[in-house]
This record gives structure tokens, C-alpha cells and sequence, in this order.
């Protein structure tokens, strides 16, 4: 029989923290998207896909350790996200006809890998990837350990840019009514590029940890898209604060979950918490808009 | 009445005086019995496409290079020197597809014997329909029930999982195992593995001190891997898919949990690529299935060579699989000096021979009982048998060297 102990309980909280990270890095791209902009974005996770495979072939190919990589992984990301906005979702004008296009592009993103990189399983795999650092008997890969820094230094920068900043200030205005924002002189056109790049940008940087912590393959992106939602969902559409806050509770539920109840059962927790939440407060943790 | 041949009734005479005198001169000319057997098919109903689509390439693979082999060899010399051919039909992992291309393939192409199907549900389908129309079949599908449903013309040359199983606890025995976690996936082939596993626990007096079913393709094992450490289980017991057991192997090693012995039944840890994927981390994992190519029989030897020069890596458990299916056909059809479905059954039940995995010969119940599953471990990044010893090529190593002993 498992014992419940401190000592386990320690263990499952770290995991849960660890989760989250990586959960966050994911989520706080979509809730830009989704708060500022209004778009149900179903790509999301399949877009995360394209930069792990990217980062796999700079890796495979060219030798390039994925944390240089980045350099090229995040701007080429960026432009992909600027190309969708300007060519799928600002010409189709009803909300349900962009939720159509971006689940189209879904499909077509994962059906255009398997084409390309067949259905194999890829890892990457650099001298640091097994590397594990030991905190008395507590131990935390690195990799997994560095991607919850790098989610709490993203959400603080991106926190401190939509506060502000001059542009900041002006998606926040985008967010909070496109119409009042174009009277006052925003180019929300040019604005609504910038926010759909940035939003690539960061899955980019979800992808790059992950490639190096999971497997890639070319159906990974719906399970992602799925957490994605639920998380941004949670904390709130276009809340940062949220989006991060929501990662750690939807973490630490599965992995809490996992040791103490059964790993079969995590599932069912997590959306237990989430039907709570959204029964109690509908517009999620942070959110001012009403899902 | 006026009767003259017009047009309209003159063409239907002449037609058919042709057809008379045609029919009449090939009756006439052509020796009596039927006629010769220039090609046979053999339907070969495989997850092409699909989600189960991992194994049709690697049989295929093997089956293709038996088939153009024996063609070579001057074909089937019983029945005059008739070439074998596959006819491929997809079942896209999916019963309903597989019951419809095999009935095609028996209605339409008018296949001799039908080879086929690796996943459990669709194997039942295509057994069923061959059952209907009385078909001989050679199944591929590792679970037990498929041919432990008393059908006739059904039959299999490999040992299925319970053999795999027998194998690996027979080995659990001679090191000494008490205590066991049994882990596994919520796929019908995780679930199919745990059912053995607790029936050979009990049968073997081994404790299980963990049962747990996890989700495949999670994004995090270690809830999963704290609770197999505190369980603290002599093995864990295990059926993972490529995918999840990469993940397990680099999460065990993250959190520094080390277990004394890790098996898989297949699958993920028998996968050729599991080594380099887990960047060596993989090694000290076992694994029990059917085949190794470094099983020490002179057909084996043959063969491996042969398919080296061929494909230029060695061959993996279905790529013999396929290669010795199609040898014992030939020899099937060989001894049965025709294509009638009676023909071949009696063949079939008749069989004797040895292929590169050992002795195939058919218990009632068609399953082949002559050969017993094979245990491997991954030693300096190659998968050596360590059981059963009269093939061991190499001494299993247990416990497992923890993660720290081994400056990983």
C-alpha cells in the first residue's frame, strides 16, 4: 500500500508547481489571443507543434542546441502568427467562422506533419537534458525546473508590458472595446498583428521547453490546445495574472490527484475544480469578461 | 407470313455460331481437369493507415522478401511453379473496415489463404469472415483469444502474450521476486497485459503492491512514478507504447527513483529506437516478446544475414513474423498440391517444419505451442537475450545499478 507521508506530499507539490510551469508557458499566449482579440484560437497547441518540430530539426540537422535556436524558433513563430492574422482571421468577420478557419488550420498543420515527418516519436536529447538537481532528497530535472522560471519571469514581463507600456496600454485598450480604441487613434489593424505574434511567440517558447521534456509527434496539439483552454478559461480570458494562477491550480490538482486519489482519476479532478469555478465564478479567477 | 433473315435477326445467329465454334474448338482442344495454377493470392488484411498503424511496414517488409524469395526459387513446385503474390487490403485499424476487405478479398480477388491483422479487434473480424466462408487464415494479433474461440479455420504461428508473460516470471522466479507494481496504459493492449499479469501473480504467489492504470500520451508521469516509489516493488511491471515509455524512463531518472528490475511486455521498450531515444537511459530495461534476431538457430542466421543484405538493419519481431508466415504457406501449399480451402486445412493441421523463430507445428486449438516467449534486456545499448539460457546471449543484470551508481 502507498503511504501517505510529508515526504510524498512534498514530492507531489513540486510536481504539481513543475506542471504548471509548463502548463503557463502555454496558457498565457492563448489568453492574449483570446482576451485582447476575441478569437477562439484552436491551433494554439498545433502551432506549438510546428516550433518543436523546428526546434527538433535545427537540433537534428544543424546541430543547434535548442536555447539557440530560440533566436531564430521565436521571431519565425511570430511571423507565422502575423501571416494568420492578416490572411485567415481578420478577413472572416463572424466569430463562428473564425473559430472554423482555426480549426481547420488544426487540422491541416497536423495532418501537414504527419505528411512531412511521418507519425514517429522524436526527443531531443543534449548532455543537460538528464541532468537533475538535487535539493536535499528532493529532485527536480533541470529542464523542467528551468521552464517554471522562465513561465514566472514571462508572465512578470508580460504583466509589466500590458501595465506599462505605451503599447501595452493600447492592447489592454483593444481588450477592453476595439471600437472605443479605434476612436481615440489606436491602429488596431496593425495592433491585432503585433498581439497575434507576440501570442506565437510565447507557444514558441512553450514549445522549445517542452521538445526538450516530452516526445514530439504530429497529433500532440489538440491535448495542448485542450489544457490551454481550460487553464485560460479558468483564470479568466485576457488576464496574465490568471492564466499563470489557473496553470498551478490545474497542476497541482493532477498531481495531487495522481498520488493520492489515482492517476486514472486526475482527469475527472481537474474538471471537477474547473465546472466549481466557472459555477461560482463564470467569468474565471480574473477575468472581467463573462465566457 | 413473309420469313426472311433481315438484319436484326441475322446478327444474333452469326454471334452465336461464333460463340458455338469457339467454345466447341477450345473444349476440344484443351487437355480435360482444370486448368493450371499460374499465380497465388495470398490476401494479406494489415492497419495500413490508422491509428494502430506502426507494424504493417516491418511485416510487410519481412513477408515481401520470403514471397520473392520463393518466387526465385522456382515458386510452388506442386502445383507447377505457380508464383505467390500479396494482395494488400488496408483495414485502417478498424474492425468494420477489416470484416468488409476481407470479404473482398476472398469474394473478389478469390484468395487462396488470407495473412493478416496484428490488432486484437480487427484480428476477431477477419477470423469471423473467413470462418463464414471457410477460409484458411494465418492471425497475427498477440492477445490469447485469438485462438482460444474453437474456430476452424483460423490458426497462428507465434506464441502470444500469455508466453511472453510465462517467460519473464519464470525468470522473476530464478532472481528471486517478491513484490511487484503493475503499471500499465488505459489502450485494450495495456489492459490485456495487466489481466495476465495479475493471473500470473496469483499463480506465482508474487505480491502486487501497486495497480494502477495510467492515461497514454500524458504530458507527466510523476505523480504516477512518486506512487511507484513508495511502493517500493522488487519490478514494475509494464506495457508502455514507445511514446509514454521515453517518458517514463526520463522521468524516473529525473526524480532519481530507482526500481530494481523494469519490464515491458513489447512494444515501447522492445522498440529498436527506445535506446537512442532515451538517450541511453534506457539501459538495464527489459523486455519479453516472441523474437530476437540473435536467436541461435541456422535458420535464424540465414535469415538475419539475408535480411541485413536486403534492408541494411536487422530484423525486429514482425519483420520475421512476416518472413516465416509466408514460408510456412509455401510449405503448406507444397504439401497440399492445390488451392481448395479442404486442400489446405489438412496442410495446415499437418504442418511441421522450422523457421527462423523455431519449430511451427499446430495444436487443435491452431495456436502454435512449440515455442516459448523470449526475455532481453538492454546491455550497452543493445537488447540481448538473457532468457530463456539455452539461448541467453548474455547474463541478466538485477538489481538494476541505481541512477547514482551509474553517474547518469
Amino acid at each position: 500500500m502507498v503511504v501517505i507521508s510529508l515526504e510524498l506530499l512534498t514530492k507531489a507539490v513540486i510536481s504539481g508547481m513543475v506542471l504548471g510551469g509548463v502548463y503557463s508557458l502555454l496558457a498565457i499566449g492563448l489568453t492574449l489571443i483570446t482576451g485582447v482579440m476575441r478569437v477562439m484560437n484552436f491551433a494554439h497547441g498545433d502551432l506549438m507543434m510546428i516550433a518543436m518540430y523546428v526546434t527538433f530539426w535545427l537540433f537534428a540537422l544543424f546541430n543547434i542546441n535548442p536555447f539557440f535556436s530560440m533566436t531564430l524558433v521565436i521571431p519565425f513563430l511570430f511571423l507565422i502568427g502575423m501571416f494568420i492574422q492578416k490572411f485567415l482571421i481578420s478577413p472572416v468577420r463572424t466569430p463562428e467562422n473564425q473559430v472554423l478557419i482555426t480549426f481547420g488550420l488544426a487540422i491541416l498543420l497536423e495532418n501537414l506533419a504527419l505528411f512531412l515527418w511521418s507519425p514517429d516519436y522524436r526527443s531531443i536529447i543534449t548532455p543537460y537534458t538528464t541532468i537533475t538537481i538535487h535539493f536535499s532528497h528532493l529532485d527536480v530535472g533541470l529542464i523542467r525546473f528551468l521552464t517554471l522560471i522562465v513561465a514566472l519571469v514571462t508572465s512578470f514581463s508580460l504583466h509589466v508590458f500590458v501595465t506599462r507600456t505605451e503599447m501595452g496600454k493600447c492592447i489592454w485598450a483593444l481588450a477592453q472595446d476595439p471600437e472605443a480604441a479605434m476612436l481615440v487613434g489606436i491602429d488596431i489593424h496593425k495592433l491585432r498583428l503585433i498581439t497575434f505574434g507576440l501570442a506565437n511567440a510565447l507557444v514558441a517558447l512553450a514549445g522549445i521547453f517542452l521538445a526538450q521534456i516530452y516526445y514530439i509527434f504530429p497529433s500532440l496539439g489538440l491535448r495542448f490546445t485542450i489544457i490551454a483552454f481550460i487553464v485560460v478559461i479558468l483564470g479568466g480570458f485576457g488576464s496574465v495574472g490568471g492564466a499563470l494562477l489557473g496553470s498551478f491550480i490545474i497542476g497541482l490538482t493532477e498531481a495531487l490527484g495522481g498520488v493520492f486519489v489515482g492517476i486514472g482519476y486526475k482527469d475527472v479532478m481537474v474538471f471537477i475544480i474547473f465546472i466549481l469555478i466557472l459555477l461560482f465564478k463564470p467569468s474565471g479567477l480574473f477575468g472581467k469578461i463573462r465566457v | 407470313m413473309k420469313s426472311t433473315l433481315t438484319k436484326k435477326t441475322l446478327i444474333p445467329i452469326i454471334i452465336a455460331v461464333i460463340i458455338i465454334v469457339a467454345v466447341g474448338s477450345y473444349l476440344a482442344v484443351t487437355p480435360r481437369g482444370p486448368p493450371p495454377v499460374k499465380e497465388i493470392k495470398i490476401g494479406a488484411v494489415l492497419s495500413v493507415t490508422g491509428k494502430g498503424a506502426y507494424a504493417a511496414k516491418t511485416l510487410l517488409e519481412g513477408a515481401q522478401m520470403a514471397i520473392d524469395e520463393i518466387n526465385a526459387a522456382g515458386g510452388i513446385k506442386s502445383l507447377g511453379g505457380a508464383k505467390l503474390r500479396l494482395i494488400i487490403a488496408d483495414s485502417k485499424s478498424d474492425p468494420k473496415t477489416a470484416g468488409i476487405v476481407t470479404e473482398e478479398l476472398i469474394t473478389r480477388e478469390k484468395v487462396a489463404i488470407i495473412w493478416g491483422e496484428y490488432i486484437t479487434g480487427p484480428t476477431l473480424v477477419m477470423q469471423d469472415v473467413c470462418e463464414k466462408y471457410g477460409v484458411p487464415n494465418l492471425a497475427i494479433a498477440g492477445s490469447p483469444i485469438i485462438t482460444e474461440r474453437n474456430l476452424t479455420w483460423s490458426f497462428r504461428t507465434h506464441p502470444h502474450l500469455v508466453y511472453w508473460h510465462e517467460a519473464a516470471f519464470d525468470l522473476f522466479k530464478k532472481l528471486g521476486i517478491k513484490t511487484v507494481a503493475i503499471v500499465t496504459d488505459d489502450s485494450a493492449y495495456g489492459q490485456a497485459n495487466r489481466k495476465v499479469y495479475k493471473m500470473m501473480c496469483e499463480k506465482c504467489g508474487i505480491k502486487i503492491v501497486l495497480d494502477e492504470t495510467y492515461e497514454s500520451g500524458a504530458v507527466d508521469l510523476s505523480p504516477l512514478i512518486r506512487k511507484i516509489e513508495a511502493a517500493h516493488p522488487d519490478a514494475l511491471l509494464s506495457a508502455p507504447y514507445l511514446s509514454d515509455a521515453i517518458l517514463l524512463i526520463r522521468q524516473m531518472h529525473e526524480l532519481n527513483v530507482n526500481i530494481p528490475l523494469i519490464i515491458g511486455m513489447a512494444t515501447g521498450f522492445c522498440d529498436c529506437t527506445f535506446w537512442n531515444k532515451t538517450g541511453g537511459l534506457g539501459e538495464y530495461v527489459m523486455g519479453a516478446f516472441a523474437y530476437d534476431d540473435s536467436i541461435p538457430t541456422p535458420e535464424n542466421q540465414k535469415f538475419v544475414e539475408a535480411f541485413k543484405k536486403r534492408y541494411g538493419h536487422v530484423p525486429d519481431m514482425h519483420n520475421e513474423w512476416g518472413y516465416t508466415d509466408m514460408y510456412v504457406i509455401k510449405d503448406v501449399l507444397e504439401r497440399a498440391g492445390s488451392i481448395k480451402p479442404d486442400a489446405i486445412l489438412k496442410a495446415l493441421k499437418e504442418t511441421d517444419m522450422r523457421a527462423p523463430i523455431g519449430r511451427i507445428k499446430f495444436g487443435p486449438d491452431g495456436q502454435n505451442h512449440e515455442i516459448k516467449g523470449v526475455v532481453c534486456q538492454w546491455l550497452n545499448g543493445s537488447f540481448e537475450v538473457i532468457w530463456p539460457e539455452e539461448i541467453a546471449t548474455a547474463k541478466p543484470v538485477y538489481p538494476m545499478p541505481t541512477w547514482k551508481e551509474r553517474g547518469a
